[in-house]
């Protein structure tokens, strides 16, 4: 899946929460930090962030107020991971 | 719609065990109970520290800290630390962000207080992360194992009920408890009756915790530096007057108790209440924590019987594996990362407890007996 593709399915996930608008889904607007994403919602984010690196996250060593918070940190952080498993 | 965050009063305790119907258990008179005993008598800090959530005047929301006592380390004296819990939160305020809310100001109190670090040693899959997102650190699991019974049924009708979209509230109800489930540890108690003189004096199953037992031989066995909760008398006094559970305590006597494993069921309707815990172990010897673990797997044999791998010495460890204990098993890989150990720094620069880094298990000598 291509960057921009990936880029685009993260938002459609992120405004399925429904607690996310398309106007805070700016590139860099926070999501954690913020308190958009609560932590059922956070849930399935690490779930669909799992299935896109293919593999388990060992969530316990991801801050994730900083690795997460944006839509950018995500999409670097699947790159990371993807990187890191291949 | 208005909600104010206000520190628990004595006048909030109906609504509260009202609101713990979701979480402790359906029976509002057994939560009262719990709430005092967890929050009340707590011996390591007095308490309660709990903060509500009001709506209208209305309690929606809980959030608790109780209290521990932690040895080791450099510590010269026992360090008492606030474990955080009893998150709950009405229906219709789910998902609002008044869990976060509530465990923010209590850190506040805490950290005015002077605690250095929260602990939280039973977090969910979703409050782990909740907690990981509010700047909360974990360790590596704790790594739940169980062993399932073979050629038993377990409460068949109750799994059968759970499944149904209308009928799951009747799973709840007295009726269908099995004669385990109305008598617990019933069927251990009627093997060990027969069976224990067999095995020699040495081996008693007891009802009653054998607290000034336990003290004196956790004291003389000493430990080796990690972290632990201190098991003086009034903390296993307490901890063993839990309400919402019952125990049993297998005890390996000789002229005094040489080893103990501490067994523990829910009588929690919201709980599996046919499972055991093994929530604490000791021995003098390795062959002594040998004989007791699996005498106790013996006597529950058509029970299924939990553990953390972590939370026992290394040969109890050894010994489940051999004897088919598995990774508990989760819905997904988060699920495998809980429990853990979860970490709040109120105040330093790096989470230390007795010069031992927190978020390192290892430096953790932790028991399921500790968690809330």
């Amino acid at each position: 899946m291509s960057a921009p593709e990936l880029r685009q399915r993260l938002a459609a996930f992120l405004l399925a929460t429904g607690r996310i608008r398309a106007a805070d889904l700016a590139a860099d607007a926070p999501l954690i930090t913020s308190g958009l994403i609560n932590s059922v919602a956070l849930f399935s984010l690490a779930v669909w962030i799992e299935e896109a690196i293919g593999r388990p996250v060992e969530i316990t060593t991801v801050a994730l107020p900083a690795e997460w918070d944006t839509m950018d940190a995500i999409l670097a952080f699947i790159e990371r991971e993807r990187n890191r498993a291949a | 719609m208005t909600v104010e965050v206000v520190p628990y009063e004595e006048r909030f305790l109906g609504q509260v065990a009202d609101l713990q119907r979701r979480m402790w258990s359906p029976e509002p008179e057994f939560n009262e109970r719990y709430f005092r005993w967890k929050h009340e008598r707590n011996p390591c800090i007095p308490g309660p520290h709990a903060l509500l959530a009001l709506d209208s005047g209305r309690v929606v929301a809980m959030r608790a800290f109780t209290g521990s006592r932690w040895e080791g380390g450099t510590l010269a004296a026992p360090l008492p630390l606030p474990l955080a819990c009893d998150a709950v939160v009405a229906g219709e305020h789910e998902n609002s962000g008044l869990i976060g809310a509530l465990t923010s100001a209590g850190l506040d109190a805490l950290a005015a207080r002077g605690f250095p670090l929260v602990l939280n040693l039973h977090a969910s899959p979703v409050t782990m992360l909740g907690a990981l997102a509010g700047g909360w650190r974990a360790t590596a699991p704790l790594e739940a194992l169980r062993l399932a019974p073979t050629g038993t049924d377990g409460n068949r009708a109750r799994e059968w009920l759970q499944r149904q979209p209308l009928l799951w509230r009747l799973a709840r109800q007295p009726w269908l408890d099995t004669a385990e489930e109305r008598r617990p540890f019933g069927a251990l108690e009627r093997r060990a009756a027969a069976g224990l003189h067999a095995a020699g004096a040495a081996l008693s199953l007891e009802a009653e915790p054998p607290v000034a037992d336990i003290a004196e031989l956790v004291t003389r066995l000493g430990h080796d530096g990690r972290l632990r909760q201190v098991r003086d008398p009034a903390w296993l006094e307490w901890k063993y007057a839990n309400p919402l559970a019952a125990h049993r305590f297998l005890c390996w006597r000789e002229r005094r108790l040489e080893g103990y494993v501490a067994l523990q069921k829910s009588l929690s309707r919201n709980a599996d209440r046919l499972e055991v815990a093994i929530v604490d172990c000791e021995g003098a010897t390795p062959g002594i924590v040998e004989l007791l673990l699996g005498t106790t797997i013996a006597l529950l044999a058509d029970q299924p019987l939990t553990a953390w791998r972590r939370a026992l010495p290394a040969v109890a460890a050894q010994l489940l594996d051999r004897l088919g204990f598995e990774a508990r098993p989760a819905g997904n890989a988060l699920a495998r990362q809980c429990p853990c150990v979860l970490v709040k720094r109120l105040g330093g620069a790096e989470p230390r407890v007795g010069g031992l880094d927190a978020l390192d298990l290892g430096n953790w000598d932790l028991r399921q007996a500790y968690a809330d």
